[in-house]
């Protein structure tokens, strides 16, 4: 029996996580195949196998951390490697991305419509820098050295205080009455004894009860701490209000029978997003906590929180605003799939300078979304329920949904928040959309 | 920082191959025939030489590894250009250039496993070369330093007259290194006879060629040192033999060296131990497979008529079963004395390595360790 | 003056084994930067490009990683470059192609190829130079495995160990005193010769105590054994000549015979060579030595300007140091 250990993958690596088997126990694995992708601080790579073999144990599950040197999978050895059947594949290594046979002309071919020329190069690789620090031009509080010490040994941050003298100048009668204000000191740090001992009593408590501890790894423990930041720095509020479907509905199910293939309402819904939203850029905006400045987004990338196996995933759709219906559409579909399959890369999960959340039929009544830090904003798409409305004296069943906005109430007030839901409301309720009226009748 | 333009094709070195394989008739004298098909089974060898190692790298079978794929055009074209003696001084990218010499396979491979059979003695990581029988200096690791050998090596064949041109690799990463500076400028100063040929493969690393330089090529730094700076088409093997041909007729002729700044891809990762996905896009990366040097040199090949579909399967199933002998032989090999370790520092060894290495095998003795093999003699 | 000696300076003697060594081997080369034309900055390469050419006496270009790399490029193909740098202090840009290239060559190579050039640098204080004419920067050097590094202390041994350095198929870092480029005299053959490599030479025979220096405090290390002799007390002092690999049987013999050490040198105390030679001889003369084993440096600071006098080792302090090993 051949033991297969992980073998030592350079520079210092001493563990890695199992991301996915690629072959099942009992299957037989030629040599330099493929068997598992694992995970390391550097890099994502595929393990193959030295030896031909039958797989007779495979050790440890995706998600498990395995060390440099354990065993990773058993092999009943073959003594001699079956013949390679013929490699039709192109050269291994080689991404040549399938130049098709036809293209490849013979000398004798004379037949070309168009004189024969080298090739334009694609662009060099280059770095672009989205970070906004060298273009917006922040500047330092003013004010003078006696100041800032006074602030200093006040424990005032300056960045807080408006500046009352010339040109905003900081003056001394604006940090006392400021001093004057609230207490700044952030007790949030401050560990009294009592509460370090009450937790040494809880930790005691817990060991003595039958509990599963499951370490917090990779995309849980991101999101674990990505929603912490977002709820402990902004103060989330949340408005509700009840959009009437029916007519997105109808729309909807003729297109569907006229394009013959599937929309969810989501498309739609995030349609008339693209086309509210840059009329209130607050919602598209972040506050930097650092320099006190709020960042206003220009282009809006669209998140869709996606439940994928790992977790709450965020493909990100560029540039919203400048999509049809149709690519949009197509684009949510395709983002969606991609971070579900695992294949959408870092720069397409990140990104996104407003985010729709939406559990489809799952989506209940209504929520408290929290906010994609560092957005200003987040709305989430409850379910589609047909319930009884008025229209006029009757009652009607109508096709009713909740859409909850939760918003970061540094950047925007509830006036805002509430005109920006009521346009969309007014743009969904009347499916309105001048581009898809052509196929609405 | 960097700037965010496209870095521009120099109009005076158009490409000769075109995107069909074909090229005007006045260029099908640069490679004879019977010289291309040899370049092409020399890089289908190069890329099954190094996917193959790859692989037992991610086995554990090999401490370390690096590919060259999308330069092969590069280190084997230029390699053609020269005479057998004349110097190489490489980076660490340039397998093409060892196997075009003629160095075999398995005492590539011995150096990549650091065995008894290694010409270095198993000192260096893989990658590492040296192979004087062949002209080539020794691979170190920090970035640059052969560059002043090479002004140095051809000072000296100029001075002793023994009409060796030296040719330097770099990839564009060195080209920001100090070394590239005094290189190039004594190098000029001294009209040493030298040729310096920078695989711009695009990435240092992680680090794309934008944050590399703010000029609008590496070439153009030539002018500023007074010697001729040219940009290809890396992956055109026939601009890169006409390019790398008049520079080293150049040096010959006693006009001093040349910059050649040849354009191709990282497709791949930069070695082992790195992940590119975390610091470029996929679609960057699609872009640039149609620039595949071995397909377009296999598209020019066919267009003229002496390569075929069935001949790169066959010198590929040629080349696995090459390399597969030659893994199977290498790694019988055990690694090197305990003897080695102290040799070599100086011509003759000092009296202190030898006290040393004498406390170290009374240590091991002492422990009872019989199985460590102590000198070559055993 | 005989035939056979003539009286010179350091530099004249640096000077003439350079150009003996021109002479008999055509493989010789100089480089540096103002070593040509003007014949170096303290005129240890005076008049030697009129005579053999600016091809082998070479200007180079003011970069000293590109002399030091441009020198292994030449012995690579097997020219012997000697290259200079002006000023010890200004060796640093090149200790990549010293540390990383030159020493190693030879190793990692597994013995293909060698690197055997001679590197030539003025060092040490005692003109008035500052922090950066007055560097002793040996022990980079001396931690580096693959290198030779010699200090002549006068014109006998600065013509003898340079002619070795010439022959010798090892990397050779040279340091020069420059103090006494000038400043001492001898009579020394006019012909070419060499001194053994890695040999410590006793300059004055004793048995009270060992006083081990190298380069210019030589000088000063024989001045203090003087100063101590009025005092009755009769000190052995050692040239050291050659740092790595240095002499340990001389230094050896010497303690196991006085029982006691003190080592002299101008570079920063800690980590400094002397730090090296204590650690070796305590090793293996532990249960012999009468006394700890004694260092006087200069101190840890960038060499001084104006208080260069205080920071240089001198007769007294060295002196002071030798009373209290051998009255412990």
């Amino acid at each position: 029996m051949f033991q297969f250990r992980l073998p030592d993958l350079g520079e210092g690596i001493a563990e890695a996580e199992i991301v996915s088997w690629l072959v099942e126990e009992g299957q037989s694995i030629n040599a330099d195949q493929a068997i598992v992708e694992v995970m390391t601080d550097k890099a994502t790579v595929q393990i193959s196998s030295p030896k031909y073999g039958s797989l007779v144990k495979r050790y440890g599950k995706e998600g498990d951390i395995i060390k440099v040197g354990s065993v990773l999978v058993e092999l009943d050895e073959h003594d001699v490697q079956p013949p390679t059947p013929e490699v039709e594949a192109p050269l291994v290594g080689a991404p040549i991305g399938g130049i098709p046979e036809e293209t490849r002309r013979s000398a004798s071919d004379e037949n070309r419509h168009e004189s024969p020329h080298p090739p334009e190069m694609p662009p060099r690789p280059h770095r672009h820098d989205d970070s906004e620090l060298f273009s917006d031009h922040i500047e330092d509080s003013v004010t003078v050295p006696a100041i800032r010490e006074w602030a200093r040994d006040h424990h005032i941050d300056l960045h807080l205080i408006k500046g009352s003298g010339p040109g905003g100048r900081i003056m001394k009668r604006d940090v006392e009455s400021f001093a004057a204000g609230a207490p700044l000191v952030d007790d949030l740090d401050v560990r009294s004894p009592k509460s370090e001992a009450e937790d040494q009593e809880k930790v005691r408590v817990l060991k003595s009860e039958d509990i599963e501890r499951i370490p917090l790894r990779g995309i849980r423990r991101a999101i674990a701490q990505k929603m912490t930041l977002s709820k402990k720095n902004i103060p989330h509020y949340t408005y509700v209000e009840e959009i009437d479907m029916t007519e997105i509905e109808t729309l909807r199910k003729k297109r569907e029978s006229i394009q013959n293939k599937q929309y969810s309402p989501l498309a739609f819904i995030a349609y008339a997003v693209s086309k509210v939203l840059p009329r209130y850029p607050l919602i598209n905006a972040s506050l930097d906590e650092e320099t006190q400045t709020i960042h206003l987004k220009k282009a809006i990338h669209l998140g869709i929180a996606t439940a994928t196996e790992e977790g709450l995933l965020v493909p990100v759709i560029r540039n919203a605003q400048t999509l049809a219906f149709e690519p949009l559409a197509k684009a949510i579909t395709d983002m969606t799939e991609r971070a579900k399959a695992k294949k959408a890369t870092s720069e397409e999960l990140n990104g996104s300078t407003f985010t729709i959340t939406s559990l489809g039929k799952l989506g209940g009544l209504l929520a408290t979304p929290i906010i994609n830090y560092p957005e200003s904003a987040i709305l989430s798409v409850h379910t589609i329920r047909t319930l009884p409305r008025y229209h006029g004296d009757s009652l009607v069943p109508r096709d009713m949904m909740n859409l909850s906005l939760s918003l970061d109430h540094r950047l925007i007030d509830g006036i805002i928040a509430a005109q920006f839901i009521q346009e969309i409301k007014e743009l969904l309720e009347r499916a309105d959309f001048s581009e898809l009226k052509t196929y609405a009748t | 920082m960097g700037n965010n333009t496209h870095v521009q094709m120099n109009p005076f070195n158009l490409g000769i191959l075109n995107e069909d394989g074909s090229c005007s008739k006045e260029y099908l004298d640069l490679i004879p025939d019977e010289d291309l098909v040899r370049i092409l089974k020399t890089m289908i060898l190069n890329r099954v030489f190094e996917t193959r190692m790859m692989t037992l790298q991610r086995q554990g079978r090999l401490g370390f590894m690096l590919m060259s794929t999308g330069e092969e055009a590069i280190t084997i074209g230029s390699s053609y250009c020269l005479k057998q003696d004349d110097p190489l001084f490489l980076s660490y990218r340039e397998l093409g250039s060892l196997l075009w010499r003629g160095v075999p396979p398995e005492d590539i491979m011995n150096q990549l496993l650091g065995n008894v059979r290694d010409h270095n003695k198993g000192r260096q990581m893989p990658v590492h070369y040296c192979y004087r029988e062949y002209h080539i200096p020794s691979v170190s690791a920090p970035v640059g330093t052969q560059l002043p050998h090479a002004c140095g090596y051809a000072y000296a064949s100029k001075y002793l007259k023994t009409g060796q041109v030296s040719l330097a690799f770099l990839g564009e990463g060195a080209a920001s290194a100090n070394d590239f500076h005094s290189a190039m400028n004594f190098a000029s100063v001294f009209q040493a006879p030298v040729v310096y040929v920078i695989r711009n493969n695009g990435y240092a690393i992680s680090t794309p060629e934008s944050v590399q330089t703010a000029a609008e090529s590496l070439a153009i730094r030539a002018e500023g040192y007074g010697m001729p700076g040219i940009q290809i088409d890396g992956t055109d093997i026939l601009l890169v033999v006409k390019t790398i041909r008049e520079a080293v007729h150049r040096a010959r002729e006693g006009r001093g060296p040349t910059l050649i700044e040849a354009l191709t891809y990282r497709i791949g990762a930069h070695s082992s131990s790195d992940d590119p996905s975390r610091y470029r896009p996929q679609k960057e990366v699609d872009q640039w497979k149609a620039f595949d040097d071995i397909e377009r040199t296999i598209r020019h090949s066919t267009w003229r008529g002496i390569w075929s579909h069935s001949m790169t399967k066959e010198t590929q199933a040629k080349a696995e079963e090459q390399v597969t002998r030659c893994i199977k032989e290498c790694e019988t090999y055990p690694p090197p004395p305990l003897d080695s370790l102290f040799e070599d520092v100086y011509e003759k060894i000092p009296n202190h390595l030898h006290e040393q290495k004498k406390m170290y095998l009374d240590y091991l003795a002492k422990k009872g360790e019989k199985s460590a093999v102590f000198s070559s003699e055993e | 003056m005989s035939e056979l000696l003539a009286q010179m300076t350091m530099v004249q003697a640096l000077n003439q084994a350079l150009g003996l060594h021109l002479e008999r081997d055509e493989r010789c080369l100089l480089l540096g930067e103002d070593i040509g034309y003007f014949g170096g900055v303290f005129r240890v390469t005076d008049g030697l490009q009129k005579k053999y050419g600016s091809h082998r006496v070479i200007d180079t270009p003011l970069a000293e990683c590109g002399i030091v790399g441009t020198a292994i490029g030449m012995a690579l193909a097997g020219l012997r470059p000697v290259a200079e740098i002006q000023f010890a202090d200004f060796v640093y840009p090149a200790i990549d192609q010293l540390v990383n290239e030159a020493s190693k060559y030879r190793y990692r190579s597994g013995g293909q190829y060698s690197v055997p050039f001679v590197l030539r640098m003025p060092y040490g204080g005692g003109i008035r130079g500052g922090h950066y004419h007055s560097q002793s920067p040996e022990v980079f050097f001396t931690h580096t495995p693959g290198l030779r590094v010699l200090v002549p202390s006068g014109p006998y041994e600065a013509k003898g160990l340079l002619l070795s350095a010439l022959n010798c198929p090892d990397p050779v870092i040279f340091l020069e005193p420059k103090r006494i480029y000038r400043t001492l005299k001898a009579d020394i053959p006019k012909e070419y010769y060499t001194l053994p490599l890695e040999h410590a030479r006793i300059v004055r025979e004793g048995k009270d105590a060992t006083l081990v220096a190298y380069g210019a405090m030589t000088e000063i290390a024989r001045e203090a054994a003087r100063l101590a002799e009025k005092e009755g007390y009769d000190v052995e002092v050692i040239d050291l000549l050659s740092l790595l690999p240095y002499d340990r049987e001389t230094i050896l013999h010497s303690v196991l015979k006085t029982k006691r050490m003190v080592v002299v040198h101008e570079a920063p105390r800690t980590c400094g060579f002397a730090a090296e030679l204590i650690a070796e001889i305590q090793e293996k003369a532990f249960t012999k030595c009468e006394a700890p084993l004694l260092r006087v440096t200069g101190f840890d600071t960038p060499f001084p300007y104006t208080l260069e006098d205080h920071y240089l080792p001198e007769a007294g302090r060295i002196l002071s140091a030798l009373k209290t090993v051998i009255e412990y």
